[in-house]
């Protein structure tokens, strides 16, 4: 009755060997095949796919990142409340907008973009290339921050607006510090989402010191400037070892964060 | 001052405005494009002028687009229903604290984690045709199983389709686990009393009690399977061989980035895009009157 779990774990940990074992081994022992028990122990890999450009595509892909996670949290906290706390005309049709960009493709918005960036010379620019990310994430982040807003006591804003607090007093003194766990749920999709991202990099950033960090591993097992200066195997999957452990220790801080923000809207 | 009159009686706007602004420009301005660009002819990626639709019944005639799409229905028949029934089948084990299960829960998480890339390429290192699966399978003597699984036109949908249930299994299992931990344990303590067994009280309980979870993971997952499949397709099989596993989401970039055909692409991305949001609308159309019918229904109850 447990073989399925147990089929299914194998696979997992499986993949899981090869993701991980495989960037410490030699290429003399990879060549012997990638499933094969590791006979060697190097980090050569790791520095020599450093070495080569992968230190400038985490710098980029962390910038990225992290500014895209504080705009998010600020803008979209201030809407959230708006749409949580005030009335006004519009207020659903708004809310809809903003809510449907969750499920729009990035496909379908990069070549007016690019045509766009292009003429206004953003393309290759860190920071135009920000601004999408942005954009991108803050449908989903209002969603988070308005779906927990929500259950918030109007009474608890009504007797802070008595003893004479702002709005913006309200939000940054009483509702912020009491929404870690969202704004943690917020950080952690969204870092995790400009950081995987591969197509907007791909397309926006393509001059090589601005390189975002998987476009720039994926040129390693294809065409790019990584090409010709890493080898597949071992340095190919030190790089994506790089670039999924820190995602993997965020997740594994905040686990509970995560089913939080994927059950926040549905489970009453 | 006037000012902060007018700022205070219109305050919503401006806590929305840098949010609306950015969508503005990072949505809707690229999407109206898209729509403009789709009735446009284009040559050497310049616009020539209103096209009279021609996109749209080269699009429609040809058998391309038709396959794309059927990719996408493919691949969303293959992975829902495989992985709701997996998914169900875990987080009710799991619920119920078979042997191991801290460890299942533990490992099952781990491919949601994973980046789309960091999965797709080493499945593509995996699936190679010269790779270990089928050096495995040859020296287990099942060498007629060993397949080009992302190279041959038999087999790359099928391939994209594996991936893409191991990698969401972990996904709908932690919907559903977290859904069934709210369920209050006394429902189940008076069925027991009333005699029901174990199976009963699954199908007329858990199910019907899990059912707007599972509504939620088939959107999701049919979202992304139409919206954002960009990053296994491209690294997998690059929608090869031939066509064979496009989705219309890949169809749109080969068109626009490859062929260099920007009319026939953006027609394509406006077909998804008017197909996206009218699963959208309807799902929270539908799951709108249903919240309003259960609201009706305790207030009635409470009577």
């Amino acid at each position: 009755m447990q073989i399925p779990f147990v089929v299914y774990s194998l696979t997992i940990l499986i993949m899981c060997f090869i993701l991980i074992m495989t960037p410490f081994r030699s290429s003399h022992d990879l060549a012997r095949g990638i499933l094969t028990r590791p006979e060697s122990f190097t980090l050569e890999n790791f520095i020599g796919i450093w070495k080569a450009g992968l230190s400038n595509g985490v710098m980029n892909s962390f910038f990225l990142s992290s500014l895209t996670c504080l705009f998010s949290i600020v803008i979209g906290a201030l809407a959230g409340y708006a749409f949580t706390f005030f009335r006004f005309i519009g207020r659903t049709t708004l809310y809809l907008f903003i809510y449907s960009g969750i499920f729009i493709s990035t496909m379908l918005i990069v070549l007016p973009l690019f045509l766009q960036y292009r003429d206004l010379r953003l393309v290759n620019n860190l920071v135009g290339t920000l601004l999408i990310f942005i954009g991108i994430r803050m449908p989903f982040s209002v969603y988070l921050f308005k779906s927990f807003f929500k259950e918030f006591s109007s009474e608890l804003i009504d007797a802070a607006k008595m003893d004479g607090l702002t709005d913006l007093n309200i939000l940054s003194r009483i509702i912020m510090p009491l929404s870690k766990g969202v704004i943690i749920t917020v950080l952690l999709f969204n870092f995790s989402a400009v950081w995987t991202d591969y197509l907007i990099g791909l397309l926006f950033l393509q001059k090589e010191s601005l390189m975002t960090v998987m476009p720039m591993i994926m040129s390693i097992f294809g065409a790019g400037p990584m090409t010709t200066r890493a080898t597949p195997l071992g340095q190919g999957f030190a790089g994506l070892l790089i670039s999924t452990a820190p995602l993997l220790i965020i997740y594994f801080f905040t686990k509970r964060n995560y089913i939080e923000g994927l059950t926040l809207g549905s489970v009453k | 001052m006037k000012g902060s009159k007018f700022f205070l009686a219109n305050k919503a706007y401006f806590y929305i405005l840098p949010t609306l602004a950015i969508m503005l420009f990072i949505f809707l301005n690229p999407i109206i494009r898209m729509f403009i660009f789709s009735l446009e002819e284009w040559r050497y990626l310049r616009p020539l002028g209103f096209n009279n639709f021609k996109n749209y019944t080269d699009l429609l005639s040809g058998k391309h687009f038709y396959n794309s799409f059927g990719n996408n229905v493919t691949i969303i028949a293959g992975v829902v229903p495989v992985v709701t029934l997996i998914a169900l089948t875990f987080a009710q084990a799991i619920f119920l604290k078979i042997r191991g299960y801290r460890v299942y829960g533990f490992l099952f998480f781990i491919p949601v984690f994973m980046p789309d890339i960091v999965v797709a390429q080493v499945l593509t290192t995996i699936l190679n045709k010269a790779g270990p699966l089928n050096e495995f399978l040859i020296s287990m003597g099942l060498g007629a199983l060993a397949q080009d699984w992302l190279g041959s036109s038999g087999f790359s949908l099928f391939s994209i389709i594996v991936s893409l249930i191991w990698k969401n299994i972990g996904f709908a299992l932690i919907l559903f686990l977290a859904r069934l931990t709210t369920i209050e344990p006394s429902i189940y303590e008076s069925a027991e009393i009333d005699g029901a067994s174990a199976v009963n009280k699954y199908f007329s309980i858990t199910l019907p009690m899990l059912a707007s979870t599972i509504s939620i993971y088939v959107i999701l997952q049919i979202i992304g399977i139409m919206s954002f499949l960009f990053s296994y397709i491209h690294v997998m099989t690059a929608g090869g061989p031939g066509y064979s596993s496009t989705v219309l989401e890949y169809f749109i970039y080969v068109n626009i980035f490859k062929l260099q055909e920007i009319g026939k692409g953006s027609a394509a991305g406006v077909i998804l895009i008017i197909f996206t949001m009218i699963i959208i609308y309807t799902w929270l159309f539908l799951s709108m009157k249903s919240e309003r019918r259960s609201q009706r229904e305790s207030a009635r109850a409470e009577k």
